[in-house]
């Protein structure tokens, strides 16, 4: 939060029904930097993410990209932004990874403009930073669940945005996998400066990789900072309910939670 | 051998190549709806017939006034069912959804059956307007019973079995009760292109025309819509507004054919499956494919069952579904049906 924010949130409330999901909940991206989003389930962590990527209307407070209502905005101007891996997103039987890839060029082109160098150009590089180039003629249905969910990283990567949301991006793969992942996310902050978020289950990962740990219970944001301060024996109960120990990673340092 | 030879190059290289062949194929098959008939004429009438027009020979009247609406009538038609077909499909993310399903057909049945009953209208031109508000009338329903604005395909696809079946249950009892409507509407339901005329064709021209633009026009959302309702938003999509436009266009071209024709079944269903074998999963080249296998799918059919009973004159509607039920037989057996 010492950077000037660009994606914040300002007193979102949000309901599904009669049961409030998020509560006047405050929040800000950390620009150029990795957020994990982490919590129990039904925290809202979630929804908070979608929120965050105007796919969850707010009841209200607003959320607020570069100084303006995400909602004032035109959704082709905030897709050109802001891109949101969803946690579940199907793709039509027989879709190449190329054919994927290039629709996250959707908020670049139109129905009258439909291709240009500049979406070739994306396009490519999606393929190369998630080492896709050689599986791009492959049918969707035919990769592995790691490869798969690396193709729709690259779609997101496409939209060509400072801005990137992924919804429990490693729910179904293997630990191999989930690691292979989310060092290609890290790599992607690193590299570019991209502000990425992304809501995970596994708090050690999460501790190993983010720059930001954001915790999230009952709807509201209950801790925020870099992992060595927040995730803390106190904080875990706090947030989770759960009796741990945490030590110190002996590998790479970072906070490590075991549960008791 | 050159099928084969086609399916080895990547299926991006495919997809005009076999665009040009069905329009090359549709190109020659109206040349043949043009030249044979019940009438016997030559090759060389149907050249004078545009070339040096008389209209004192029956030969070249035959060709211009009778062969050749009933052509554009059948490309056009095939054109709009084939492309509300692949949209619906699209849409609904079911290969099993049809056009009819938004209750058009029902609607403009309802409408024409209504029209012959209370207005005695017996012309078949006159039931151009009846039968399009008809459609366009089932379809607000439709959209309205389906939560309206709250909409999704899936609500959408029950509001329209209930007024579809509600329309067909009341034209039905009318039907019934009146032999003097049944006959008129007996002839129209059976879908076909008798005694269609120019004027008819151009009163309808503007629907087809609005139709196919709105269908290209939201196939690129549809390409979007496909990733699911969230991933769409996420690109930029605004997904309440291209539905409401690919529903548009269905109804519009669907409306303006049943106006046209009469309902005509199966073609919306089954030609999308043929197409969706070469465009994949790209509904840019599924709509401009279904349009052109569509119409080729029509024209041939108009024409087999003009030749067929040597002047017995099978309605095209009927030698469609003639047709496309061995077609969609064949399809399943090769597994072709489900991959959407």
């Amino acid at each position: 939060m010492t950077q000037s924010a660009r994606l914040v949130a300002q007193g979102i409330t949000v309901s599904f029904g009669q049961r409030p999901v998020l509560k006047d909940l405050d929040v800000a991206l950390p620009t150029g930097q990795l957020t994990a989003i982490i919590g129990p389930n039904a925290s809202g962590k979630s929804t908070l993410l979608r929120a965050l990527a105007r796919l969850q209307p707010v009841a209200s407070g607003q959320v607020v990209l570069d100084g303006k209502a995400i909602h004032r905005q035109g959704s082709r101007a905030v897709a050109r932004k802001l891109a949101i891996l969803p946690q579940s997103p199907t793709a039509p039987e027989g879709l190449s990874v190329r054919d994927l890839v290039i629709r996250g060029r959707t908020p670049h082109q139109s129905v009258l403009r439909q291709w240009s160098g500049a979406d070739a150009h994306a396009v490519e590089q999606a393929l190369a930073a998630t080492g896709l180039a050689a599986l791009a003629d492959r049918p969707l249905d035919a990769l592995s669940g790691g490869q798969r969910q690396r193709a729709w990283i690259a779609m997101a990567l496409a939209q060509d945005t400072d801005i990137l949301l992924l919804d429990e991006p490693t729910t179904y793969l293997d630990l191999p996998h989930q690691i292979e992942l989310l060092s290609l996310v890290r790599a992607l902050n690193r590299d570019t400066g991209r502000t990425v978020a992304t809501v995970l289950h596994d708090i050690n990962l999460a501790a190993r990789f983010a720059d930001t740990i954001l915790a999230v219970r009952d709807g509201a944001v209950c801790l925020q900072g870099p992992p060595e301060q927040v995730i803390t024996e106190a904080s875990i109960q706090q947030v989770f309910s759960l009796p741990c120990r945490v030590i110190k990673d002996p590998v790479h340092g970072t906070p490590h939670v075991i549960p008791l | 051998m050159t099928v084969d030879a086609m399916r080895r190059l990547p299926s991006g290289d495919r997809r005009p190549v076999v665009l040009a062949i069905s329009l090359l194929a549709l190109g020659g098959l109206a040349l043949c709806a043009l030249r044979f008939g019940l009438r016997p004429t030559g090759w060389g009438d149907v050249w004078r017939a545009f070339g040096v027009f008389d209209a004192g020979n029956a030969e070249q009247v035959v060709i211009r006034a009778i062969r050749l609406p009933r052509l554009l009538g059948a490309v056009l038609a095939g054109g709009a069912l084939g492309m509300a077909g692949a949209l619906m499909q699209g849409m609904t993310r079911n290969p099993l959804a049809d056009p009819g399903l938004l209750g058009v057909n029902a609607g403009a049945s309802m409408g024409v059956v209504l029209c012959i009953l209370l207005l005695g209208v017996t012309d078949p031109a006159a039931f151009v307007w009846v039968s399009l508000g008809g459609a366009l009338i089932a379809s607000l329903l439709v959209f309205l019973l389906g939560g309206g604005n709250k909409a999704n395909p899936a609500r959408l696809i029950l509001a329209g079995a209930a007024v579809s079946a509600l329309c067909l249950a009341l034209g039905r009892a009318i039907l019934l009760v009146s032999q003097q409507t049944l006959d008129v509407y007996r002839f129209w339901v059976l879908g076909g292109f008798d005694g269609i005329d120019l004027g008819q064709i151009r009163t309808l021209l503007p629907f087809f025309g609005a139709g196919t633009i709105a269908a290209l026009a939201a196939s690129f959302w549809l390409n979007a819509l496909m990733l699911g309702d969230d991933a769409a938003r996420g690109l930029g999509v605004r997904v309440g507004a291209a539905q409401a436009l690919i529903g548009l266009a269905i109804v519009i071209l669907c409306g303006a054919t049943v106006a046209m024709a009469g309902p005509i079944a199966f073609v919306g269903l089954i030609v999308p499956h043929l197409a969706r074998r070469v465009a994949g999963a790209d509904m840019r080249w599924l709509v401009l494919l279904s349009a052109s296998i569509g119409a080729l799918l029509m024209v041939a059919a108009d024409l087999l069952g003009r030749l067929a009973l040597f002047g017995g004159n099978m309605q095209a509607g009927v030698m469609a579904a003639l047709v496309g039920g061995p077609i969609l037989i064949w399809l399943v057996r090769r597994n072709g049906v489900g991959a959407s």
